[in-house]
């Protein structure tokens, strides 16, 4: 049954965090976020989460990049017959530094245009449950519940370490 | 908590023993057969190998008081295990004097210009003094770090009535450590510049290089973390160290091996970009003897893959870097591949037949050396606490468990 309310549990401490998290999961109920301002790659182990799509397009546009710089530099070479003395027409020595450049330009440029489609940026409606600091020095895992649940929730997320247990509606 | 000592069988201890005397056997035999050049080949490229490797370990514990890191502070043993075979590689740098005519063609042919640099009294003097201090610093930031350890558990066993003055030395022992640490950087540094403009450059007599130096140098670290690396897998499972030695610890250590692949490899590639673009006959001999002509070629090509490309691709990889046996073999590959990448800096330069000089002989004498120096890390790990258990950052460490990150 979709829910439309919950609580978020606020956490100081990553172990804190991931404690709550497994024993939320094996009570069975539904985390609908978790809130971290530094990747956690046991956050993901935990909710059985494959890794962010983001990476994959990272890496198609440093490969596309470093392809593409390299394809210039070719293109330049023949085109307008860049020959330098006592060099190859198509020196590759030099060109490990064009690939290296374009290689990083385009990871950044697909990462960034990745991360703003997939993060659904910008958000005009407020994220629920979200506190400012979830992009400082704090954690949170957001749980739907009903009524009757919260109190569990609440008992649960508190004795795994929640410095705060806070109501939220979406 | 009472600290272990390694537990190593006897007959490890006996296969180090007949390893290194299997090595010196065949060495001894190389240098009275009919080809002394090749043995003397082979243990000047073992000699670079094992001290590069030895001071670059010792270089990571310096590395981790000089930045008061707690993360690898469980490693710090297993890191200063590697210094107890400096004294001797010490020692066996002597035995290069009775080879210096094999191993430094600007004996039998002096250049001109360069006598007051390359001469055989001043150019032992000054390895031997800068093999003697790097041996002394290391020894003695080694020694205050056990000697701390040590009262800090005869404290423990006598019970806490004089813990006030077990804590004073132990803070002296810590001092003198944080105060050897930032020396032994600047020395392993200067040394080991030394040694590769000594016995790596000199050897082609009209070759020079000002980064060879640094990139020699960088290149033992890599070492060093690589040896690391694969002592502490292979000691990981033990009871001592078991508690201590987490995930986390080898994933960072797997980070920090491809930060120095990086590292190495950009080294190299910043010597090579320049000599390059500069086309200096006197520069790119050396270069085009190694990666552009018959019989090292191949050779070369080996060496890149096994020291930048695999391990570059392999270690980008979280979950690789947590998987044991993985990681046992990628540390052999890369010790493998630097111990190549030695051998390929030195042998074109003195061997001028038309093959590569890599057989039997080279495999025993190395595997001597090996015996030596798994000797000497076997012997100091079995008289000394696994852990540094009374250094204040492991103790931070331990009191703040690693897993309680806040961001």
């Amino acid at each position: 049954m979709p829910h439309d309310e919950g609580l978020v549990g606020i956490f100081s401490y990553v172990d804190d965090l991931l404690k709550a998290l497994e024993r939320l999961k094996q009570a069975g109920y539904r985390i609908e976020n978790v809130y971290t301002p530094l990747h956690l790659p046991e956050v993901e182990d935990i909710l059985g989460k494959k890794p962010s799509v983001v990476r994959l397009i990272t890496l198609l546009g440093g490969i596309c990049g470093g392809l593409s710089t390299v394809g210039l530099a070719v293109y330049a070479h023949l085109s307008f017959s860049l020959i330098t003395s006592g060099k190859p027409v198509l020196p590759w020595v030099p060109w490990v530094i064009v690939c290296f450049e374009g290689t990083i330009l385009g990871a950044v440029l697909s990462s960034m245009v990745a991360w703003v489609v997939k993060g659904g940026m910008p958000r005009l409606r407020s994220v629920p449950g979200y506190d400012p600091a979830f992009s400082q020095d704090r954690f949170g895992i957001l749980v739907a519940c009903t009524g009757s649940e919260q109190e569990q929730v609440r008992t649960l997320l508190t004795e795994a370490g929640a410095g705060e247990v806070r109501h939220a509606a979406w | 908590m009472q600290p272990g000592r390694l537990s190593a069988s006897p007959r490890l201890t006996v296969i180090f023993i007949l390893l290194a005397l299997i090595g010196a056997a065949a060495f001894i035999s190389g240098i009275l057969g009919s080809d002394p050049l090749r043995a003397w080949q082979a243990y000047l490229v073992n000699f670079l190998f094992w001290t590069g490797l030895s001071s670059g370990a010792v270089l990571f514990a310096a590395v981790l008081n000089l930045t008061d890191a707690r993360w690898g502070r469980p490693l710090k043993r297993v890191a200063e295990a590697f210094g107890a075979y400096l004294p001797v590689g010490f020692l066996l740098f002597w035995v290069l004097y009775f080879g210096r005519v094999e191993i430094l063609p600007w004996i039998r042919e002096p250049v001109p210009g360069k006598e007051i640099w390359l001469n055989v009294p001043s150019l032992f003097a000054r390895n031997g003094v800068g093999l003697l201090v790097l041996s002394i610093l290391s020894l003695a930031m080694i020694y205050y770090s056990v000697k701390s350890d040590r009262e800090w558990i005869a404290g423990r066993e006598r019970g806490l009535a004089d813990e006030g003055a077990e804590n004073v030395s132990c803070k002296l022992c810590w001092k003198r450590q944080r105060t050897l640490s930032p020396i032994l950087v600047i020395v392993y540094s200067l040394v080991l510049t030394l040694l590769g403009f000594d016995f790596v450059m000199s050897l082609d007599r009209n070759w020079y290089s000002t980064l060879l130096g640094g990139y020699f140098f960088v290149g033992s670290f890599y070492i060093g973390v690589a040896a690391l690396y694969l002592l502490a897998l292979l000691l990981g499972g033990r009871s001592e160290l078991k508690n201590h030695l987490t995930p986390r610890h080898f994933h960072d250590l797997g980070k920090l091996v491809l930060a120095f692949c990086l590292f190495t490899g950009y080294l190299f590639y910043a010597q090579f970009l320049t000599i390059w673009y500069g086309n200096l006959p006197a520069e790119t001999r050396y270069v085009i003897l190694r990666v552009k002509l018959t019989p090292w070629e191949p050779l070369a090509w080996v060496v890149l893959f096994m020291i930048f490309l695999l391990p570059f691709f392999i270690l980008l990889s979280r979950r690789v870097k947590l998987k044991k046996p993985g990681m046992i073999l990628l540390s052999l590959m890369i010790i493998t591949g630097m111990w190549l990448e030695r051998f390929i800096l030195v042998a074109p330069s003195l061997w001028k037949r038309g093959n590569v000089s890599l057989g039997v002989l080279e495999v025993l004498v190395t595997a001597g050396y090996l015996g030596i120096v798994g000797l000497c890390v076997a012997a100091f790990l079995k008289r000394v606490p696994l852990l540094p258990v009374s250094d204040p950052l492991f103790r931070k460490s331990i009191e703040m468990k690693e897993e309680r990150l806040r961001p």
